[in-house]
C-alpha cells in the first residue's frame, strides 16, 4: 500500500515537472534565440556581462535596457527594467523598422497578433485579466487592449495597437511582456484601467479575430 | 433762368432728402457687422473667458470696441436707431449698455439745446437689470469673441470704397452661416464653404467689399474655422496663444494670396491686430515692416501715413527692448515726416507745425524710451534750428533739453538679489531683455539707484514700483510669485519732473516634481524603446553621443555647450524630435522630468532647459513636413536661434547663482 502511495505521488511530481517544463518550451518558441539566457530577476551585472552590447539608461540599481534583434521576424527587440539590481519586465516588441510605409500590413493583426495569442492561449489558457491603455498621440487618444494572465507568481501580458488606430498612432507596436511578482503593473503602462470602469468596453476595442479567439469559447473567464 | 434756378433748387432739395434717407437706412450687412459688435461687447463683459487674459489688453480691447460704437451711434442716425431696436428687441443687453446710454443721453440733452439734435425722433430704450438672462453665445461667437482684439480705431476706417450689392450679399451669407455653428458637427459642416467663400472674396481679383471692418471679419472666421476643424477635439485644451499663432499662420498665407492692394493693407492690419491681442508686439512691427516694404508705394496717402504713425507711435515703444525696434520706430517716423510734406489738406505752417511735433514728441520719445539722451538731445537742437520753428514749440523743446542734459550725467541703476546671493550680493540688470529667474514662492531682492559723478546730488523726486504682488515707493522691495509665467516688474521713477520708467522682466516657474525622466521611461516603454534604439535618450554619462547633443555641439561649436547658446539650440532641437516621433505628451514627460531631481541652487538653469524645452515642442507643431524630421527640426531650430526665442545664461564664465537668462539672438 505505501509502495503503492510511494507510486502515485512519483507520478504527480514527475507529471508536474513534466507540465512545467512543457510550459517552458512552449514559451521557448515564442522568445527568440538571443534572450535564451535571460529570465526574470536575474542580475543586472551578469545581464551587462552577457549582453554589452544593450543600450542602458540608468545604473545597476535602476535600469532601462533594450536589445535590438536583426534577424527576428516578428520581434524587432527587447526591453528590460531592473530595479534593485534585479530584472523586474521583460518585454518582446514589434516596432515600425525605418521606411516601412504599409504600417497596417506590417502590423496586421490577423498575421502577427493572433498566431501569438494562440501560441499563449496554449501554454496559459483563457482565464484573462482584461485592461485597457489609455494612450495620446498629440492631439489623438486612443485606447489599446492589454491582455493579462497570471503565470505563477509572474503576470505575462499582450498588448497591441488595434488596426483601426494604426495610421494615426505614432508607435504602433506589438508587445508582449513578462512581469515579475510583486510589481506595481500599472507603473509599465501610460494610463491604465481596468476594462468595467465605464470609460470604454474591452471587447469594443479587439479586433474581431481576438475577440474570436478569446471569446468563442465556455473556457473564458473574466476576472 | 428762373426755370433752372428753381430746378437746381428741386434737384438740390431732392438729392438732399434722398441723402438723408439713405443716411437713416443700413444694409443688412452693415446690421449685422454692427449687431455682431454690440454682442461682442456684451459677451466679453459677462463672460471672463471670452476676455483677453491679459487685464491690460483686455481694457484696450474694450476701450477700442467701446469706441467703436459710440463713434458709430454718435455719427450715424441709421447706427443710432439700429442700436435703439437692438437694446428693445434684446432687453438682457440693455444692463452692458448703461454708460452707453447715459453719455448719449448727455449727449441728447446738449444737442437738443443746441437745437441741432439728429437723434430726438427715437428714444431710447428702459435699462433693464437682466444680468440673470445673459446672452448664450454660439459656439462660432464664442470663437470670433475670444480671439478678436479690437485695436485702435484708426484701423477700423469704414468706405474703401463702394462696394458691390452681390459680394455684399454673399458677405452677409458667410456671417450668417458662420453665426449658426454651434458645435463641432455643425462646423464640419459650415466651416469648409465659409473658409471657400470667404478665400474666394479676399483674393478675387476685384475690389468689391466696402468696409475695412468686412475684410478683418472674413480672414479672422475663416482663420478661426479652418484652424478649429484642424485641431478637431483637441481646441479646448489648447492654450490660446498657440491657436491664434496658427490663426495667424493662415492669415498670412490669404494675405499671400490677395490680389487687391488695399485688401492685402487691410488683411495685413488684422495680422497685426491679432498679434496685438497676444502682447506680441515684436511680431505686429515685424509683419507692419514687411507690408510697409512690399505696399508702401502703392497705399493711399492716407494708408501710407496710418500704417507709418501705427508702427512709429503704437508698435515700436510697446515692442521688445531691442535697439533694432529704436531704430526701426524713429525710421517710421522720419518718413512719416516726409510724407507730411504730401499732405492735401494742410497749410506750410500746420506742416511745420506737425513735422516739428512728430520730431519733438514721437522721436524724442522713442530715444527716451530706451535711455538715449544724446541722440534724444540732438533731435532737439535739430527742431530747435528749424528755419521757422514756432515759439511754443521752441521754448517746449528747451525745456525738454535741459531735462536731458542733467539726465546724461546720471546712471539708473536696477540690481537683484536672491537667497543664493546672500543678503548683501546685489547684480545690476544691464539690459532691459535680461531675465531674473525663480521659482514661485522665492524672494527677489529689486533695488534702484543712482549712479551720478561724486560731486553731484541728485535724488529721485518719486519711485513707485508696481505690477503683479508689487506696490510699493520705496528704494528696495521684496517680490514673490504663487504663479507661474514670464512677469513684468514695472519700475516709474521721476527725476527732473521727468518719468523714467523700466520694465523689469521675471521668469517665474513651480519648481519641477512628479515622475522623474527614468519612471516616466518606464512608464512608456515601447515608446522609450524607440527613442533608444533612435539615440535619442541615454544615460547621463553617454547623453554627449546623442543625436541632439552631437548636432549642437556641431552647429554651434564652441558656444556654450553648458548653459550657453548650444545647450539652448540642444534642448530645442531634442523636444522637437522627440515630438515628431512621440508626441507632445512623451517629449514632456522625457525632458521635464529630466530637470525634477535637480539641486535648489541650479533653478536658473532649470529654468533655462524647461523654457527651451518648451520652445522645442512649439518649434515641433510649426515646423514644414520638407525633407525629414532631422533635418525639418534643424532648420527650425536655427532660425528659432537667430530669432531670440530660447534662452541662455548671461555670464558663461562664472556660471554662478547670480546668472540672468536672455534670448539667443543676444550677446
Amino acid at each position: 500500500m505505501r509502495k503503492k502511495i510511494f507510486i502515485i505521488i512519483e507520478v504527480l511530481i514527475i507529471s508536474f515537472f513534466f507540465t512545467l517544463s512543457l510550459k517552458a518550451s512552449i514559451l521557448s518558441d515564442i522568445i527568440p534565440t538571443e534572450l535564451k539566457n535571460i529570465e526574470l530577476e536575474m542580475n543586472y551585472t551578469d545581464f551587462k556581462l552577457n549582453y554589452p552590447e544593450a543600450k542602458t539608461v540608468g545604473n545597476a540599481s535602476e535600469a532601462f535596457c533594450i536589445l535590438e534583434f536583426s534577424n527576428d521576424d516578428m520581434w524587432s527587440g527587447s526591453s528590460l527594467i531592473f530595479k534593485n539590481g534585479k530584472l523586474k519586465y521583460l518585454s518582446l516588441i514589434r516596432q515600425t523598422p525605418e521606411n516601412e510605409i504599409d504600417v497596417e500590413q506590417y502590423f496586421n493583426v490577423n498575421q502577427k497578433v493572433v498566431p501569438t495569442l494562440e501560441k499563449i492561449i496554449k501554454i496559459l489558457g483563457k482565464k484573462i485579466i482584461p485592461k485597457i491603455n489609455k494612450k495620446k498621440d498629440n492631439t489623438i487618444i486612443y485606447y489599446e487592449p492589454v491582455i493579462v494572465w497570471k503565470s505563477g507568481k509572474n503576470e505575462v501580458c499582450l498588448n497591441y495597437t488595434p488596426q483601426k488606430n494604426l495610421k494615426s498612432a505614432l508607435v504602433p507596436h506589438v508587445t508582449l511582456s513578462i512581469i515579475s511578482e510583486g510589481e506595481n503593473f500599472s507603473f509599465y503602462f501610460k494610463e491604465l484601467f481596468e476594462s468595467n470602469d465605464g470609460q470604454i468596453s474591452f471587447k469594443d476595442i479587439l479586433d474581431e479575430n481576438i475577440k474570436t479567439l478569446l471569446y468563442d469559447s465556455s473556457e473564458v473567464i473574466i476576472k | 433762368m428762373k426755370k433752372i434756378c428753381l430746378l437746381a433748387l428741386i434737384f438740390l432739395m431732392f438729392t438732399q432728402c434722398f441723402n438723408a434717407h439713405a443716411e437713416s437706412l443700413l444694409s443688412e450687412s452693415d446690421k449685422l457687422d454692427f449687431q455682431l459688435k454690440m454682442k461682442e461687447y456684451v459677451c466679453k463683459i459677462y463672460y471672463p473667458d471670452l476676455r483677453n487674459t491679459d487685464p491690460s489688453l483686455f481694457k484696450r480691447d474694450m476701450e477700442n470696441l467701446q469706441k467703436n460704437i459710440v463713434d458709430k451711434i454718435s455719427k450715424y442716425p441709421a447706427y443710432y436707431r439700429e442700436y435703439i431696436e437692438f437694446l428693445n428687441n434684446n432687453p438682457s443687453f440693455s444692463a452692458a449698455f448703461i454708460s452707453f446710454s447715459k453719455s448719449i443721453q448727455q449727449k441728447n440733452k446738449f444737442e437738443m439745446l443746441e437745437n441741432q439734435n439728429k437723434f430726438t425722433s427715437y428714444s431710447l430704450p428702459k435699462i433693464n437689470n437682466f444680468r440673470n438672462q445673459k446672452y448664450i453665445p454660439t459656439l462660432a461667437e464664442k470663437m470670433l469673441f475670444k480671439y478678436k482684439f479690437n485695436s485702435n480705431y484708426k484701423d477700423m476706417r469704414v468706405g474703401i470704397t463702394k462696394g458691390n450689392p452681390e459680394t455684399t450679399q454673399k458677405y452677409q451669407k458667410i456671417l450668417q452661416e458662420f453665426q449658426q455653428i454651434n458645435d463641432f458637427e455643425t462646423l464640419k459642416q459650415k466651416g469648409p464653404w465659409v473658409i471657400a467663400q470667404s478665400e474666394e472674396i479676399l483674393t478675387r481679383n476685384g475690389e468689391d467689399l466696402e468696409y475695412a471692418d468686412q475684410i478683418d471679419n472674413l480672414v479672422l472666421i475663416s482663420g478661426l474655422c479652418y484652424v478649429r476643424l484642424r485641431l478637431s477635439s483637441a481646441w479646448d485644451g489648447t492654450d490660446a496663444p498657440d491657436i491664434m499663432k496658427q490663426v495667424v499662420k493662415y492669415i498670412e498665407t490669404v494675405y499671400d494670396k490677395a490680389k487687391v492692394i488695399r485688401y492685402k493693407y487691410y488683411i495685413g492690419l488684422t495680422i497685426s491686430k491679432v498679434n496685438e491681442g497676444m502682447g506680441l508686439y515684436g511680431e505686429a512691427f515685424n509683419f507692419c515692416f514687411k507690408m510697409k516694404n512690399e505696399l508702401i508705394e502703392k497705399l493711399s496717402w492716407d494708408e501710407k501715413t496710418d500704417l507709418l504713425w501705427k508702427m512709429a507711435s503704437e508698435l515700436a515703444p510697446k515692442c521688445p527692448k531691442d535697439e533694432i525696434y529704436m531704430e526701426l520706430g524713429v525710421s517710421c517716423y522720419r518718413l512719416y515726416i516726409q510724407e507730411i510734406d504730401n499732405d492735401p489738406n494742410s497749410e506750410p505752417q500746420s506742416k511745420v507745425i506737425k513735422k516739428l511735433q512728430t520730431l519733438l514728441y514721437g522721436v524724442v520719445e522713442i530715444y527716451e524710451i530706451y535711455e538715449k539722451y544724446m541722440k534724444a538731445i540732438e533731435v532737439i537742437n535739430e527742431v530747435i534750428s528749424y528755419p521757422d520753428c514756432p515759439d511754443f514749440i521752441k521754448s517746449d523743446a528747451e525745456a525738454k533739453k535741459k531735462i536731458l542734459q542733467e539726465l546724461v550725467k546720471i546712471k539708473i541703476n536696477v540690481k537683484f538679489g536672491n537667497k543664493f546671493m546672500g543678503n548683501d550680493g546685489w547684480k545690476v540688470i544691464d539690459k532691459p531683455y535680461k531675465y531674473i529667474g525663480a521659482y514661485i514662492g522665492d524672494n527677489i531682492r529689486l533695488k534702484v539707484e543712482l549712479e551720478t559723478p561724486p560731486d553731484v546730488q541728485i535724488n529721485f523726486d518719486s519711485i513707485n514700483w508696481y505690477g503683479e504682488n508689487v506696490s510699493s515707493g520705496d528704494q528696495q522691495i521684496n517680490v514673490t510669485y504663487e504663479n507661474s509665467g514670464q512677469k513684468d516688474v514695472n519700475l516709474e521713477i521721476t527725476i527732473f519732473e521727468k518719468k523714467i520708467t523700466k520694465i523689469i522682466k521675471v521668469y517665474v516657474i513651480k519648481k519641477p516634481t512628479g515622475m522623474s525622466d527614468f519612471d516616466f521611461l518606464v512608464n512608456n516603454p515601447n515608446e522609450s524603446f524607440k527613442a533608444l534604439a533612435k539615440n535619442l535618450i541615454s544615460s547621463p554619462a553617454a547623453s554627449g553621443q546623442l543625436e541632439p547633443s552631437k548636432w549642437a555641439a556641431e552647429t554651434y561649436k564652441n558656444n556654450g555647450a553648458h548653459n550657453g547658446i548650444q545647450d539652448a539650440a540642444r534642448h530645442v532641437y531634442w523636444n522637437c524630435l522627440l515630438v515628431r516621433y512621440f508626441g507632445e505628451d512623451y517629449a514632456k514627460g522625457i525632458t521635464d522630468g529630466h530637470e525634477v531631481n535637480t539641486p535648489s541652487d541650479l533653478f536658473t538653469e532649470v529654468i533655462m532647459d524647461l523654457h527651451n524645452n518648451e520652445h522645442g515642442r512649439q518649434v515641433a507643431r510649426h515646423v514644414h513636413n520638407s525633407g525629414n524630421d532631422y533635418s525639418c527640426c534643424r532648420d527650425a531650430v536655427i532660425k528659432s536661434i537667430s530669432n531670440g526665442h530660447p534662452l541662455y545664461f548671461d555670464d558663461l564664465v562664472n556660471l554662478s547663482k547670480d546668472a540672468l537668462l536672455m534670448p539667443t539672438n543676444k550677446k
